[in-house]
């Protein structure tokens, strides 16, 4: 099962690698946007993968943790992100 | 905020999809180009940062030689045997010899214990209740099960401290006549330990002997007559292979109930085992080698020099990866044409210090707290009592380190009727075999010592290190449920992943 969860976790990561590519193109937003927007991509990444193993581990309370520990800053980051940066230069397109 | 500037247009007004001389081809079109570039580079970004991630927790993982890992003052001399707690409960002489050691403690813990008494119904005293996970039949059926094979081959008191057991004979009557000469000492290292493998170890290393951490003088409790390195133990050793034998996650996990003595007597069977196998190995090379469990030494600092580890607040070694969770066994021999491992530092020890955890789990309280003088760490103990004459009679003084009341440990054996593990189930270091656990070994061992009391904090917060929890009673008696393969031994079964 970790190694579908690697797979999967791989699929989404080169997703996301194009998604911001792609994004790169239609939003020019100062290093420091990006940097937390893919700060908190890694953090999501890093907490599913962390709650997955956890979950195969059979520890829920450590899979738990891990989704509010590292996915919630995570996505939090990257709503900021987007709300701040990148939606407002979406729509200017 | 503004958006990118466009493109500019091709000659026929289109967004993309140019022409060229040679036909259509999309990858002309540049905010493609760039967009695969872009592309490119971020994958290769997040290859890089993973590759520098994985490295860098390699790296933190392998330490740092520590030459320096052991003090000692004036006052350290050789541990005599009959002063090792295990010995001296097991021994009537001794305890006859020595009866101002169960009236001093009777009277200072204020309860009537005799240790030799009570280790003589040790683990058939207390009745099981079949309403009580952990403590049914089922539980205690496991737990003879386990040790059964130690007692079918009467190798059961090398727990003790026995020397010279049928399984860990002394006996050096087949030795091969001819000796195989290794190419290198780099070869002798990787066969021993290739063997040492194959038998069972998690894992292994190689040292010098060093007399400071061997009994002396032995003691054959059986017979009760001491026992002296050099006229009665077979050879004279140079060098000592020592070996980490696998516990289960899951049933440990159960302590201090009866069921953790599934992994606690199994650790010792094959501790037994192996130890048996590497002896008769290197035998069969024409060298002579004796095989031992708890017996002939004190097997944590012999791990420590072999690099398997740090000595941890609970007094056993802690493994990166594993913890406490193992057994250790060794093996002497006269063979020393090979390559020796170095002592190492990952800062478990240093992590000990702000932890606390495993003190915290001990029912008896026989661990220093992290609010004992010097949190438990120097050279003599700083438990209460101690400063009574004669009551630290059991500990290994002189010698920096962890001092714990091992009386008060093994009189709550004797009350549990088992031993108990909850040092080793709550240890931060008892990790099951998963990447995020070597990753946070990886930081334990990069980051600075402010740290650590909180990482400590946050292991029983993320659910881990519960003692006593009987849902981990009834969570390792399914762990067989279904079970074809053995999902614990996955990666184990024909190939040391170097294939």
């Amino acid at each position: 099962m970790e190694s579908v969860q690697w797979f999967l976790l791989g699929v989404v990561t080169t997703l996301l690698v194009f998604g911001f590519a792609y994004l790169s193109l239609r939003v020019k937003a100062p290093w420091y946007a990006w940097a937390v927007l893919i700060g908190g991509a890694v953090a999501v990444l890093f907490g599913v993968a962390w709650a997955g193993s956890s979950f195969l581990e059979g520890v829920p309370a450590s899979s738990a943790m891990g989704l509010m520990v590292f996915c919630g800053p995570g996505i939090v980051a990257m709503t900021l992100a987007w709300r701040f940066w990148v939606a407002p230069g979406l729509r200017a397109d | 905020m503004s958006t990118e500037t466009p493109e500019p247009e091709d000659p026929k007004g289109q967004a993309s999809g140019s022409s060229t001389g040679n036909g259509d081809s999309s990858l002309d079109d540049p905010s493609r180009r760039r967009f695969f570039k872009r592309a490119a580079i971020g994958g290769g970004a997040t290859l890089l940062a993973g590759a520098a991630t994985y490295g860098a927790t390699q790296v933190s993982l392998k330490g740092r030689v520590d030459e320096e890992w052991v003090k000692t003052d004036e006052t350290f001399k050789p541990k005599d045997q009959r002063d090792v707690i295990l010995t001296f409960a097991k021994s009537k002489a001794l305890n006859e010899k020595h009866p101002e050691r169960n009236e001093q403690y009777s009277k200072l813990q204020k309860k009537e214990f005799h240790f030799h008494e009570s280790a003589k119904t040790f683990e058939h005293r207390v009745p099981w209740d079949n309403n009580k996970p952990g403590y049914t039949q089922k539980d205690k059926a496991l737990h003879h099960a386990a040790w059964y094979p130690l007692d079918a081959s009467e190798s059961h008191g090398m727990a003790f401290c026995q020397p010279n057991t049928r399984m860990l004979s002394w006996d050096q009557s087949d030795v091969e006549k001819e000796q195989y000469q290794f190419k290198s000492k780099e070869e002798a290292a990787t066969s021993i330990k290739s063997a040492a493998r194959v038998f069972g170890a998690v894992r292994c290393g190689i040292t010098k002997r060093d007399k400071r951490w061997d009994y002396d003088p032995l003691y054959d409790i059986e017979n009760e007559t001491t026992l002296s390195w050099e006229e009665d133990f077979p050879f004279e050793p140079k060098t000592v292979i020592v070996i980490l034998v696998p516990m289960d996650y899951d049933n440990i996990s159960t302590a201090p109930a009866w069921t953790a003595e599934g992994s606690i007597g199994n650790g010792y069977v094959i501790m037994a085992q192996i130890a048996n196998q590497v002896a008769k190995f290197m035998r069969g090379m024409g060298y002579h080698a004796v095989g031992a469990g708890n017996d002939l030494s004190m097997s944590v600092p012999y791990a420590i020099a072999a690099g398997l580890g740090e000595g941890g607040r609970n007094q056993q070694l802690l493994a990166p990866g594993i913890g406490p969770r193992h057994r250790i066994c060794k093996v002497y021999t006269d063979f020393e044409f090979v390559e020796y491992d170095e002592p190492h530092n990952w800062g478990i020890t240093e992590f000990c210090l702000s932890c606390g955890k495993c003190a915290e789990a001990c029912p008896p309280g026989a661990l220093p707290k992290l609010e004992s003088v010097d949190g438990g760490y120097g050279f003599a103990p700083t438990y209460e009592h101690n400063e009574e004459e004669g009551y630290n009679w059991n500990n290994h003084t002189g010698v920096q380190k962890f001092y714990s009341d091992a009386k008060k440990c093994f009189n709550f054996w004797i009350d549990n009727d088992s031993a108990c593990g909850n040092c080793i189930s709550a240890c931060t270091f008892n990790e099951a075999d998963y990447w995020h656990h070597w990753l946070i070994m990886g930081v334990t061992s990069a980051s600075p010592a402010f740290l650590h009391s909180w990482m400590a904090e946050l292991h029983p917060v993320f659910g881990y290190g519960a003692v006593g929890d009987p849902a981990k009673v009834n969570k390792f008696w399914e762990t067989g449920k279904g079970m074809r393969i053995n999902p614990s031994m996955k990666n184990n079964i024909g190939t040391s992943n170097k294939a």
